[in-house]
């Protein structure tokens, strides 16, 4: 049994309203929710870490029934461990979502392909020249041979 | 010592061998290699596995979380089989290590930046701690030796190293990141210099070019980043040396009659208990592995640890307190970019002056952001801040925060010189052990006053170079607890054996036959990152041992 599947569909309501609260609609980003933050990506978080699970379940527990905002604020200051879990799983399905990686520009940890022989800028604007200019900085050994 | 001739082996399971080394990190590495190619038969005992790049999280979506956990550089938080555990109760500074193959630059960012000429004469220039034993001319035909094994990267001409050999590859792109940095640098017209890394820009070694994916501290799945499984081991196999992986080695075993180390104990993989015999034992278990080592290993002889008659095994513990300043800027930086290895370096404030109120000085590092769950390693854009009300950091703030931050940010890293106190140590924990039962290490270690003015000195200063590269917000962390990358000093190098644990060539003083060749030995800390010294002084150490292997006293 996968650690995903220990949520029950209450504790699932239960984190979707925290994370909704955490990351809400605004602007031209999507609050939690729309992108399944609550659902496959909440999934995919907990089988990557599972030792976050134990929190979480209390934090979800401790929040059960309970205002969102009112719930994560008493959690924050109640139970750090479940708080940072619920925060993290949250902010970490969000952010793996490849919608909203869209959305803030972020491709990822890409590969950035580059000609390594090609002459740099700084070697043609000055910039490496007026640091040459200014001569050797370090102090040299008191001993050096010649 | 009669090495075995070319190609040496040990045929059998701890059949006695020239040279054990207990460690394959990159000093352990270094020996193994040489002293196989040389003709010695070489046996490396080292309590990890081979890295697999398959594994390493880089190139996956869930890069960002795992590195917070079964990619974290504490063994503490990863708490993996293969890690020991480390009490560190009394510790202002968490030890960083990583168990494998090529040891903790599995995980390292790749600074490429050697200990500078005056880093081996404090005493002589400063006043203050100790010179080596040898200097930075001395050292430097193994620099650039190691620099052509493992496929540094880099602008030749920097004006803070005296003239040298240029680097094997060109410099790596410093990409909008690295510009913005040297921007600032320019405008104030203070050093700056493209980052040197140990990650090449052309196939070089059994390296990859380094693709810039940024994720060099989880490991690179590019086969980029310079370690020695890849660089090193290929050729010590190659010349017959062995290597037994998940061997945790709990004692260095002695002869009091001949005053003579024989070999070595480990657990293997399977808890059972083997015997190494050698007729010379060099210990790389890096600043806290050595110490703990040779404290495990008392005997009747050296009731307080082996080779420790100086009393100096385990003290003079050096982590380089680490601070760092996060810029925003106005324009897109594309800061998640790499390499994760520093961009653009400075060495403006590298040497003393008593009116700052501190001696000795710090090397700058500008780096990458990281992504957007802001904690990426052990710096990053920080963007989630958990004090205050939870609408305060989450919600629509939230939102705004990754707007302003995320790719907007670029981040200065201070490696300030740690100086040697006897009262920052390692012993042996009292109750903790590793999950075959040895005794852990216990740290005791405060960050000096000297340590501290010195940070809080070089964040002012980069503060400054910041907002004169355009920052529009800055951010400092202060003291970090999580990077104690860099372990030196607890078993150090000296001319007198009442100062010193080991000689300049790491043999120890105690015991004619054992030899410490990794950054434990070291008497100083110098304010860079050390992995090109430790390989460098491993070298030389190593060539040492060849060159005088006639005379060495083997058991």
């Amino acid at each position: 049994m996968s650690q995903a599947s220990r949520l029950s569909p209450e504790e699932r309501a239960t984190f979707a309203g925290l994370a909704d609260l955490l990351i809400p609609r605004h602007g031209r980003m999507p609050a939690a929710t729309e992108v399944g933050a609550h659902e496959a990506l909440l999934d995919q978080v907990l089988v990557h870490r599972s030792d976050i699970v134990d929190d979480l379940l209390r934090g979800l527990a401790a929040a059960q029934g309970a205002e969102p905002g009112e719930a994560a604020n008493r959690l924050s200051q109640s139970d750090a461990a479940a708080f940072n879990a619920v925060t993290l799983a949250a902010s970490a399905a969000y952010y793996m979502c490849d919608e909203v990686r869209a959305l803030i520009g972020y491709p990822g940890q890409e590969k950035a392909p580059y000609d390594p022989h090609e002459t740099p800028v700084y070697l043609t604007n000055g910039m490496i020249e007026r640091l040459v200019r200014r001569g050797p900085i370090y102090r040299p050994t008191p001993d050096a041979h010649d | 010592m009669a090495s075995s001739g070319s190609g040496a082996r040990a045929r059998r399971h701890g059949e006695e061998v020239d040279v054990c080394i207990v460690g394959a990190g990159p000093s352990g590495s270094v020996a193994a290699r040489y002293l196989a190619e040389a003709g010695f038969s070489v046996v490396t005992l080292e309590q990890g596995d081979w890295p697999d790049a398959a594994e390493f999280p880089g190139d996956k979506p869930e890069f960002e979380l795992v590195a917070q956990k079964q990619w974290h550089p504490n063994p503490n938080v990863r708490d993996r089989d293969r890690d020991y555990p480390i009490n560190t109760d009394e510790s202002a500074i968490n030890p960083l290590m990583y168990a494998a193959v090529g040891g903790s630059t599995t995980l390292y960012a790749g600074h490429w930046t050697p200990f500078m000429p005056s880093d081996f004469r404090v005493r002589t220039l400063d006043g203050i701690a100790d010179d080596w034993p040898f200097t930075y001319e001395d050292l430097l035909p193994s620099l650039e030796a190691m620099e052509r094994v493992v496929g540094v990267s880099g602008l030749p001409g920097n004006p803070a190293y005296p003239p040298r050999r240029a680097f094997p590859t060109p410099p790596l792109p410093i990409g909008k990141c690295g510009m913005k940095a040297a921007e600032g640098m320019d405008k104030l017209g203070w050093h700056w210099w493209p980052g040197t890394n140990a990650m090449p820009s052309v196939p070089y070694n059994g390296l990859n070019p380094c693709a810039r994916r940024g994720t060099c501290m989880t490991g690179c799945p590019e086969g980029a980043k310079s370690t020695a499984n890849i660089t090193l081991w290929p050729h010590a196999l190659k010349d017959g040396a062995r290597i037994v992986v998940g061997a945790r080695v709990r004692e260095i075993t002695y002869d009091a009659e001949r005053n003579r180390v024989t070999g070595a104990t480990y657990i293997d993989r399977n808890g059972r208990e083997r015997h190494q015999k050698a007729r010379t034992v060099i210990v790389c278990g890096n600043g806290i592995g050595t110490p703990r080592l040779l404290l495990l290993s008392a005997c009747a002889a050296f009731p307080d640890g082996l080779a420790n008659s100086s009393g100096l095994v385990g003290k003079r513990l050096m982590m380089h307190p680490f601070s760092a300043v996060l810029g925003v800027f106005e324009e897109d930086l594309e800061s998640w970019r790499g390499p994760f290895g520093h961009l653009i370096e400075s060495n403006e404030f590298y040497e003393t002056d008593e009116k700052r109120g501190f001696m000795r000085g710090a090397k700058w590092g500008a780096m990458p952001a990281g992504g957007p769950l802001g904690t990426t390693g052990f710096v990053g854009s920080k963007i989630f801040d958990e004090g205050g009300r939870v609408e305060d950091s989450w919600g629509t703030n939230l939102h705004d925060l990754v707007d302003r931050r995320f790719g907007h940010s670029m981040v200065w890293g201070i490696i300030g010189e740690d100086l040697p106190e006897e009262s920052n140590r390692v012993s042996l924990d009292p109750k903790l052990t590793d999950t075959d039962g040895i005794p852990a290490p216990k740290l005791d270690y405060t960050v000096s006053e000297n340590s501290s003015n010195m940070l809080k000195f070089h964040v002012d200063r980069l503060l400054e170079a910041s907002l004169a590269a355009g920052a529009i917000e800055t951010v400092v962390v202060h003291q970090v607890p999580d990077t104690g990358w860099h372990l030196l000093g607890t078993a150090r190098m000296g001319d007198d054996p009442r100062t010193s644990v080991v000689d300049e060539w790491g043999r120890s003083h105690d015991v004619p036959n054992l030899f410490v060749f990794d950054a434990s030995a070291f008497p100083t800390s110098g304010g860079v990152n050390p992995t090109a010294t430790i390989m460098s002084v491993s070298h030389r150490q190593t060539m040492h041992m060849i060159s005088e292997r006639r005379n060495v006293e083997a058991a």
